[in-house]
This record gives C-alpha cells, structure tokens and sequence, in this order.
C-alpha cells in the first residue's frame, strides 16, 4: 500500500533525523556527569568520539581520568597530569595521548601510573582553586601542569570561569565562577540519548559568533571586530606562578607548550613565555619545555600541531606532536619524581 | 551580505512578504529596486551613487541611440556609454595596477599608491549595462520604456554583486512578469537555493579550509601537498562560484524571475572549448559577442582568429582581476583555445581517447589555477616549481580532498540530465525531485518532499549543512572581482 505524502514525508524526515543522529556520533559523541566539589567530568564509563578535530576515541574512568595504557602497576606512584584540552586529548586516541605514551616509556619499577586529568578550558586559576581536592583525591607524589603562555594570561583571567582576580588589598587571589556551559545546562540530561540536539545547540552557537563577524553594515571596510588598539594586561605572572608551586606543596614541575614555527629554528620562546619560564623557576617549580622534540620534528618536515581535517599548525596536538610531548614528559617525572 | 548568511535570509523573507502583499506590479516593481538599492547599500552606502550614475547615464544613451536619426550620432552616444563604463571600471579596478606597473617599468622601487577601494559588483554590472547600450544599438533590442524598468535590471540584487551576467535582452522581456513567489516558483527556486548552500557551506568552505594554508605559504609544502592544494582550489572555485550562481538564480525565480544558466559541469569537459562553453557561461558569452566577434572573430583567417581568442582571453583574465597573474592566467587559456583550434582545422587524425582528453583538460585548468589564485606571481611560480619537481616540505594532505568524490558524483549526474532530451529518470522520481527546463535557465533539479527517499534526502541535505558545514564561511570568491 503507497504511503500518502505527508505520511512519506513525515516517514522520510524521521528516517533522516536518525541517521543525522547517528553521522553526529562520529564527529561529537560525549555525556558529562558531575562530581562532587568539582566541575562536571567526562562521565566514568564513557567513551568518546570526536572527529571535529582528528579522529579519536576517548574512554573514560572515574573523577575525570582518561583511561591508561594497560597492563598497569596500580602499586606504583602516582604522578597526576593536569592541563586543557591539549592534555584531555579527544582528537587522538588513549594510546597516542602524551600522557599514555609517557608512561609506557617509564622503566621504574614499579612504573608509576600517570594519570591523565586534562579537563577542556582550564587554566592556571583552575589548578590552583582545585588543588585541594586534586591532592586529597589522587594523592599524587608529583603533579605536572600541561600549560602554554594562555593558560597564565588572558585564559587565567577571564571572567567566565574560575580567575584569578585581585583582592582590594591588591594581591592576587583565585575567584570561583560557576563554569558549566550554556549546552550542558540545557542539554546535559539529553546526552546519554542524542548527541543531535546538544550538537546542534553548540552549532547554533558557532554560527551565531560567526554572524558576529561579518561586516558592519552600509561601511565596507571595517572590521566588524575592530582589532583592539589596548595593549595587552600586565599579568602578575610571577604571583600566579608562586600560587601555583604553594598549591601542590613544591612537587611540581610545568611542561610549557611553546608555539610551532614551520622555519628553523622551529622553536623560540616569546618574551611572555620567558617571563613565565623565569617566574615559575623563582617560585621553585621544576620547567620544561619540548624544544628539542619540536625542534627534531620540524628538521622531519613535521609539524606538532594541525590536523588534515581542520588547520595546518592550528589548534590541538596531533600524534607527532603527542610522540614528541611524551619524550619530555617521560624525561621530566624521571628526573622529578626519581 | 552574503547569501549564506542570516541577514539574507531575513532580507529575502520580508522581501518575498512585500512582494506577496495585493499592490500594482509597478508598486511591486518599485519594493524589489528598493530592496536591491538596499542590498547594495549593506555594503557600503556611499557607492550607490556610482550604480545611479553608470545606469542614468546608459540609460540616456540609450535612448539617444534608439531617436538618433545619422549613424555619427549614434555611435557617439555609444561611445559615450561604453567610454564611461569603462573609464570608470579602469579608474577603480586598474589605477594602482597601471601605477605599479609603469613604476616597475622606469624603475621607482615605491610607486604612489591610491587609496581606492573597489566597489562592489562593479566589473558585473557595468559589463550588463554595456550590454544594453550596445544591443541597442545593434537593433537587437528597444531601449527601456521607463526608468523604473531599467533601474530594476541594473540593481536587481540576486546577479548585482557576482552575476550571472545578465543581458538586458534576457531580462527585460520579463518585465512584463507580476514578480512575487508562487508555489512551483517556491518549489524550485528553494531547490536551487539549497543546493547552492550546500555547495557553498558544505564543499567550497571546507575546500577553502585545505587550499588557504597551502597557497599561502606554498615553499613550506611538499609537491604532494601542494598538488593537493591545488586540486581543493579547483573544487573550491567551482563550487563556490556555481553555488554562488545556484543561489542567485534561485533566489531570482523565489522573486519570479529567471536568470541565465552559468555553470554546466565544467570539470567534464574533453577539451578546452569544450571547458570555456561549461564555465563561467555568461562571461565567456559575453566576451565572445562584445569583443572576440567584433575583433573579427573567425572571420579573417586562422591567424587573426588565434590573435583574437588569445586577446579576448587575456582581456577576460585582466577583467578578474588587477594583476600579472590573472593576465597569465587569461593568457595560458587563450594561447590553449588557440591551439586546441589549429589542431581540430588540421583535421587531426589522432583521436586521443575521451578519459585522456578530459584529464589532460581537467589537469591544464587545475594548473591554470594556481596564477588565479595566488597572491603574487612569484608565489604561483614557487607554487608549481615546488609541485612539479616534487619538492620536501611538510606533507599535510588536506582530508577534505576526499570531498572531490561527491562533487564528481554531482557532475557526472549533471552531465546526464543536462540532456534536454532526457526525461527525469525513473530513479529521481522516487526522489520526489524533477528536472524542470526552461529556456533562460536550463535544466533545474526541483526537490520534493512527498516521498519517503525525497524527505530523507532534503532533511539530510539540511542536517549536514547545519552540522557539518564550517562554521566560518569565507567571502564567495567572485565578489573580490
């Protein structure tokens, strides 16, 4: 029997939604749960699928870990990873994150167990405000922080999540804001049901920012997001960088992402990257920075950051630049923690 | 304001709401100038005076040439038109490069430039307004009877800004037309717009994503990648442009107009001419009817006629664009019209076989685009130097390359239906869709929503440009020229 139109329409239109449903779990397939005295985690048991940049899939453990390399030795110390989305890593899979790779290329007995808590839009200011609950939760015996230079700066400072802020008798302190986004207040029951609809929210958002920069109407020539003739904020990074070393009681060390140059010498620290380098080593926090790694693979034609289906060096870490923070950051919890 | 953007949309949805409202087709007429004045005016109000003069001024000609008794009369007011449309084009478009050019040729290291920003839509509209004069004078058509008329052709906001160059004797004879949606107009001019969008948001952006980084920097890149890099600028163009054109004729025929057809699955083609009666059709029409016949055409031997392709073609690559590279890109397509026509009156007996003849013509326009799109011609040379000898460098194949697979999928299904003979396949039908033909526009794909496969589809074609489109959009490639 035919179907009427609007039968076949609606029948047609149903169909399409759901293979909609099911072209979005390949690109954006994520659920959160919440933790108490903390932010919302990737939700323990999860596995994630991201293919809005790289292709990677994620699975995740309890308090926000992505899950290890395994056979692991639960016996060993303990070394907790902090960072952002670099450090969370969704683009590439558990076993080509630095974080995995660097514990398998521990040769202690027994291997400390590395433990990946990288959480997307954290900075500085979040590590501090969560360091009581970090240490009482994993008892680490070494913590490294995965940051760049805007994880001390304009990433520390704003005003949409946890900042750092100065109090009125002007030192420096770290103000809690509650950070849950827009699309996981509206959407966050619906995930463990539909990637679709959170999708197409953070969707609506994108194009919405993009609207945001077209031209001004009637005047062509102007930037509609006029470049902004302020100088940039003297941040007090020498202070953020003493709060930081006091939080996690001097065992801690700074891997400090520096910025890809696709000419020799491939690598050169910015006067702010300097500045945090310096301030962090005055406050007695062990830092390094993958300069020879990246150095190597740029004499290799490669580059660390970039994926074939987003931007050439923009963005996230792909599997080279993985391999080559995993050197250092093995290197680094040798020297530290050993 | 670009057609994928929301303000458009909005701009045609009010729009469409006037034109609905019961008022006199001359009241109608009046809304759709107005509105087209205002789509200029988005982008930058004090250029509409320019438009107002260039359509005043051929106008007038216009007119004088129609009640102009001696033939000395008429072509001064000709002269006039063509002069003035020109000298203004020249003076906006060609200053600074007549500038630096000259500076280059006496030496001065730092030529005086002028601050002059190229108005939008100009090299487009002053080539439609040409048009009209000149047909006018060739008797071909009669002068517009009222101002209105001719306003509203001059500015009509689909074709104003990056064509399809529309010629007044296309136009004009749906004057008498009461503009306005109906339903199968909705129908189709909806199909069209959409799959315009898809071409731009979900193709031709994220071509632009692998192509940018790879033209800018080309000396970073291994031969591999910059072959990559250019074959995703050769998609992009291509479905930038035909989606830009796509959206325009639909969005014409919402308003109750058709416009003529501009793309018809170039990348198919099997020889060069073959290629230039595919691509860009109403530009390459018109540099055929305004200047390559009344150089002489075909008409005063095979070499005169290879001096007169090589011309109009170097003439159409300056026209994109004020630089060397667009005189050499013009120049390497008119010196392979030539040659492809000293080879077919020597009645050459070797035939090569039709998939080599189609990749040796799709792999010459690809390396012809490289001067297009690069941003010096120091940057196109270092571009197919590096490529051509497969130079090291970062290898960074750009995985939207893969997308080349549904946009040849596209063409080799337009080059089926193109077929004016050929009824909407059995297999369409299914679709809900049909091809619709008409005699300005060629063939449409109308999509249809009453089958189960035909509202899957459209609900895909949606759901894809909303979820995987990029969320940037770049400026269409034509509104720079």
């Amino acid at each position: 029997m035919a179907l009427g139109s609007r039968t076949a329409g609606v029948a047609g239109s149903v169909l399409g939604l759901l293979c909609l449903e099911a072209a979005v779990r390949t690109t954006y397939s994520v659920r959160y749960a919440p933790e108490a005295g903390y932010v919302n985690v990737n939700a323990p048991g999860a596995t994630f699928v991201w293919g809005r940049e790289g292709h990677g899939i994620s699975h995740w453990e309890a308090h926000g870990i992505r899950r290890g390399p395994s056979p692991r030795d639960t016996a060993g110390p303990r070394v907790l990873i902090l960072g952002d989305s670099i450090t969370e890593a969704l683009q590439v899979g558990d076993e080509v994150s630095f974080v995995s790779q660097a514990e398998m290329r521990l040769r202690r007995e027994p291997r400390p167990v590395v433990l990946n808590a990288g959480h997307s839009t954290f900075s500085v200011a979040d590590y501090i405000f969560h360091a009581p609950r970090n240490l009482e939760t994993f008892a680490p015996r070494w913590t490294v922080v995965v940051a760049d230079a805007s994880d001390f700066t304009y990433n520390a400072w704003d005003k949409t999540k946890p900042r750092f802020a100065a109090s009125p008798d002007g030192a420096l302190r770290v103000e809690y804001v509650d950070a849950e986004s827009p699309t996981e207040r509206r959407f966050g029951r619906f995930t463990p049901f539909t990637k679709a609809v959170p999708y197409a929210f953070i969707r609506f958002r994108e194009f919405r920012a993009a609207a945001g920069k077209e031209p001004p109407l009637f005047r062509a020539g102007r930037d509609a997001a006029a470049a902004s003739s302020a100088t940039e904020p003297d941040y007090p990074i020498e202070e953020e960088a003493a709060m930081l070393g006091r939080a996690y009681a001097g065992r801690l060390s700074v891997l400090l992402l520096p910025k890809f140059d696709v000419s020799p010498p491939f690598v050169a620290l910015t006067p702010i990257e300097q500045r945090i380098r310096a301030g962090l080593l005055a406050a007695g926090v062990r830092v390094v920075v993958p300069e020879a790694e990246f150095r190597a693979l740029g004499r290799q034609k490669k580059c660390p950051y970039g994926f074939a289906n987003l931007v050439f060096n923009e963005g996230h870490l792909n599997a080279d630049g993985h391999a080559a923070v995993a050197e250092a950051l093995a290197r680094e919890i040798d020297d530290a923690v050993f | 304001m670009l057609f994928s953007s929301p303000r458009f949309f909005v701009f045609v949805t009010v729009l469409l709401g006037l034109l609905s409202l019961p008022v006199s087709v001359r009241a109608k007429k009046s809304i759709l100038t107005a509105a087209s004045c205002l789509f200029y005016a988005a982008w930058d109000y004090r250029y509409l005076g320019l438009l107002a003069l260039v359509s005043v001024i051929d106008y007038v000609a216009a007119a004088r040439i129609h009640t102009a008794a001696a033939p000395r009369s008429r072509r001064m007011w000709l002269a006039l038109s063509v002069a003035s449309n020109l000298g203004i084009l020249a003076y906006f478009k060609y200053t600074n490069f007549f500038l630096a050019t000259l500076a280059g040729v006496i030496g001065r290291e730092h030529p005086p430039m002028l601050e002059i920003l190229l108005p939008a839509g100009i090299s487009f509209y002053t080539f439609k307004s040409m048009s009209y004069t000149i047909d006018v004078f060739r008797s071909e058509i009669e002068p517009c009877a009222s101002y209105l008329d001719y306003a509203m052709f001059i500015t009509f906001f689909p074709e104003l800004i990056a064509g399809p160059i529309v010629r007044a004797s296309v136009f004009l004879p749906q004057m008498d037309r009461n503009p306005g949606p109906n339903r199968s107009r909705v129908a189709i001019g909806l199909s069209l717009f959409l799959l315009g969008l898809a071409k731009k948001r979900l193709l031709a952006d994220r071509f632009a994503q692998g192509a940018d980084p790879i033209f800018a920097h080309p000396e970073w890149f291994s031969g591999g990648t910059l072959a990559a890099g250019a074959l995703c600028y050769a998609m992009q163009i291509y479905c930038d442009f035909s989606g830009y054109s796509d959206m325009a004729i639909g969005t014409a025929k919402l308003i109750g107009y058709d416009l003529p057809e501009n793309f018809s699955a170039p990348y198919i083609s099997r020889d060069i001419t073959e290629f230039w009666r595919r691509w860009h059709i109403t530009l390459s029409s018109w540099l055929r009817d305004y200047l390559y016949v009344p150089l002489g055409g075909n008409r005063r031997g095979a070499l005169r006629t290879y001096v007169n392709l090589a011309a109009t073609m170097l003439l159409g690559g300056l026209w994109h664009g004020a630089g060397w590279n667009f005189v050499v890109w013009g120049a390497l397509h008119g010196g392979a019209l030539a040659m492809h026509r000293f080879l077919r009156q020597r009645g050459s007996t070797w035939q090569l076989p039709a998939p080599v003849s189609w990749a040796l013509t799709f792999v010459f326009v690809c390396l012809c685009w490289i001067p297009f799109r690069a941003a010096t011609f120091s940057t196109s040379w270092t571009f197919v130097t590096r490529m051509l000898t497969w130079s090291d460098g970062y290898r960074w194949i750009p995985e939207n390359t893969l997308l080349t697979i549904p946009v040849a999928l596209g063409l080799l299904l337009a080059r089926r239906l193109e077929n004016a003979s050929v009824p909407t396949p059995r297999w369409l039908e299914a679709f809900d869709a049909e091809v619709v033909r008409d005699p300005v526009s060629g063939w449409s794909l109308r999509l249809g929503v009453g089958t189960v496969l035909g509202a899957f589809s459209v609900t895909m074609l949606l759901g894809l440009i909303w979820y995987f489109a990029a969320a940037t959009t770049s400026p269409f490639i034509y509104f720079q020229f």
